[in-house]
């Protein structure tokens, strides 16, 4: 190798830590290291002599340097002839490694020899110390400002992740109230609305048996008829969720159908089953027909298979109106005879499903319940009983299902 | 035909029914005991088309261990009826505990499976107060 060129190594022995450094920063200045790397060899170099000097015993520093065609380096070996054992390199500011008893830092030298920040040709200790002190004390402020500037964009950047989580979570909302507003049109949509007729109050409460189907077997209708007498029909379709909505829906829209044509009261259970069932063999509902004469108080009731209406005097007796009869998809489905009733000013008449009286699994218990709750919320107005029926009737739910309560007053 | 059935858990989610068949001078007994309702009405289904009844056998179920009884409990009744009758069979039912009996009354289903007076069971009394 022509283009090579090496000083001969220079060799110092050092007794003293103070000594030991003066000689690496004089080594330092000799080949223009920056202060930055001048600092590092310096600690380095003392870190692995310190327990060697300590100990009393002597250590060399030897330096070659080399140059070949594309780089130049400068090679730092500390010898310590007499140690027991090698000192360790590990986190040592300016790496270094062992090699055959001797400590070894390879350090590359610029291209060019750059003059070094001191222009003194001959530089204190003290200006050395002050001018690595200086540019660690930068190094330590440009750090600090680096890691100012990356906290804040990290701020910002968790602070826009935050505003688009809030973002998300304000979208979701929205499609949530849109989902339940639909389902809430469509729910309005399949019942009818609030029938106002002289001399009758009529409410109603709904609630089905999951959140899951917002509708279910249970349905209502109610209209008034050429002749001014209202109709009341109350459902209870087999099963749950949408299937069951369209069963109880077909039951209503016939008995509709037959009511306004005309067909007698007593009749229309039947005549229902006849029409449904050659179109669905799997219809089986049970259902209440209540007609009532706003003006004389007058109710007849048709039944199949549905749980007794519950009458309740403005006094506080009550009685279930029993109507014999079995409703859509039963065997000889019919009601078995009309129930005629008048209402005194004041009375309330409770039509619902077994969703109301069956949530603790006994009907029994049920209607003894529905009774005494009916009597004690019987001066309430007309437009709260309902809810506050079902609220009452489902303080336990051991069996969830469907529930329909419909109320209706003969006005004082 | 005998399911072993744990014991019945009246809160729990799953409801449990258990069908033991006997065979008595009148034909095959069916005793349920637990819940018949939407869970179990298909154990039901499947306990009486496996029985062996020819046509004019009465299948008769004891109705006295069951506690819940709804919509979906009256369907399977009358849908075991249609299999049976299908076969020339008959369905009859007695001891209706307190719970069906009260449910066969609402829905009329007491007019369509007449249950046998001798055995009756329920004994309750109007729930309504004068």
């Amino acid at each position: 190798m022509t283009d090579r060129a090496a000083a001969p190594a220079q060799r110092t022995t050092h007794r003293s830590p103070a000594e030991l450094r003066a000689a690496v920063r004089a080594l330092a200045v000799t080949f223009r290291l920056s202060a930055e790397l001048r600092t590092r060899l310096t600690l380095s170099v003392a870190r692995v002599a310190e327990a060697e000097l300590r100990a009393g015993r002597p250590v060399t520093l030897e330096s070659s340097y080399e140059q070949t065609t594309h780089r130049q380096s400068l090679t730092v070996r500390l010898r310590a002839p007499q140690t027991p054992w090698a000192a360790p390199v590990e986190a040592l500011p300016l790496p270094g490694r062992h090699e055959a008893g001797t400590t070894v830092w390879h350090v590359p030298l610029p291209g060019q020899r750059r003059p070094s920040a001191l222009e003194s040709a001959d530089p204190s200790p003290t200006e050395l110390l002050e001018e690595e002190l200086r540019i660690a004390v930068a190094r330590a402020d440009a750090l600090e400002a680096d890691r100012r500037r990356l906290t804040h964009e990290l701020d910002e950047t968790n602070s826009g992740v935050l505003a688009l989580y809030v973002q998300l979570e304000e979208r979701d909302e929205q499609l949530r109230r849109a989902h339940g507003q639909m389902l809430r049109e469509l729910e309005d949509a399949l019942r009818p609305g609030p029938m106002k007729v002289d001399g009758l109050e009529l409410a109603i409460h709904y609630a089905p048996a999951g959140t899951d189907a917002p509708t279910g077997g249970d349905l209502y209708d109610w209209f008034q008829l050429p002749d001014g007498t209202v109709h009341i029909t109350v459902v209870d379709a087999l099963g749950h969720g949408l299937t069951s909505t369209s069963s109880a829906l077909n039951v209503t829209h016939a008995v509709r159908t037959l009511a306004l044509e005309g067909h007698p009261l007593e009749t229309i259970v039947a005549r229902t089953d006849e029409i449904l069932l050659p179109y669905d063999r799997e219809l089986m509902a049970t259902v209440l027909l209540v007609r009532l004469d706003p003006a004389s108080g007058h109710v007849v009731l048709a039944n199949g298979s549905h749980p007794p209406p519950l009458l309740v005097s403005e006094d506080g007796t009550a009685r279930f109106l029993e109507v014999r009869g079995r409703g859509i998809g039963y065997p000889m489905a019919g009601s078995d005879r009309l129930w005629h009733e008048d209402l005194a000013p004041g009375d309330l008449l409770v039509l619902y499903t077994d969703g109301l009286t069956e949530s603790r699994r006994d009907p029994y218990e049920g209607e003894r319940r529905l009774v005494s709750a009916a009597v004690r919320h019987r001066h309430r107005p007309t437009d709260d009983i309902p809810g506050a029926l079902a609220e009452e009737m489902h303080t336990v739910i051991l069996h969830p299902d469907d529930t329909l309560a419909l109320t209706v007053r003969r006005s004082r | 035909m005998k399911h072993a059935a744990p014991e019945p858990i009246p809160d729990g989610p799953h409801t449990v029914l258990s069908c033991t068949v006997t065979d008595e001078p009148d034909g095959p007994v069916i005793t349920l005991s637990g819940d018949l309702d939407y869970e179990t009405a298909p154990d039901l289904l499947a306990a009486v088309t496996a029985l062996a009844a020819p046509a004019g056998t009465t299948v008769t179920l004891d109705l006295s261990g069951v506690q819940f009884f709804d919509s979906a409990g009256i369907n399977v009744l009358l849908r075991a009826r249609g299999a049976l009758h299908e076969r020339g069979a008959e369905l009859a039912v007695r001891r209706l505990s307190a719970v069906v009996e009260r449910i066969f009354r609402i829905t009329g289903l007491d007019t369509v499976l007449v249950p046998d007076a001798r055995t009756a069971t329920g004994d309750h009394e109007d729930p309504a107060m004068g």
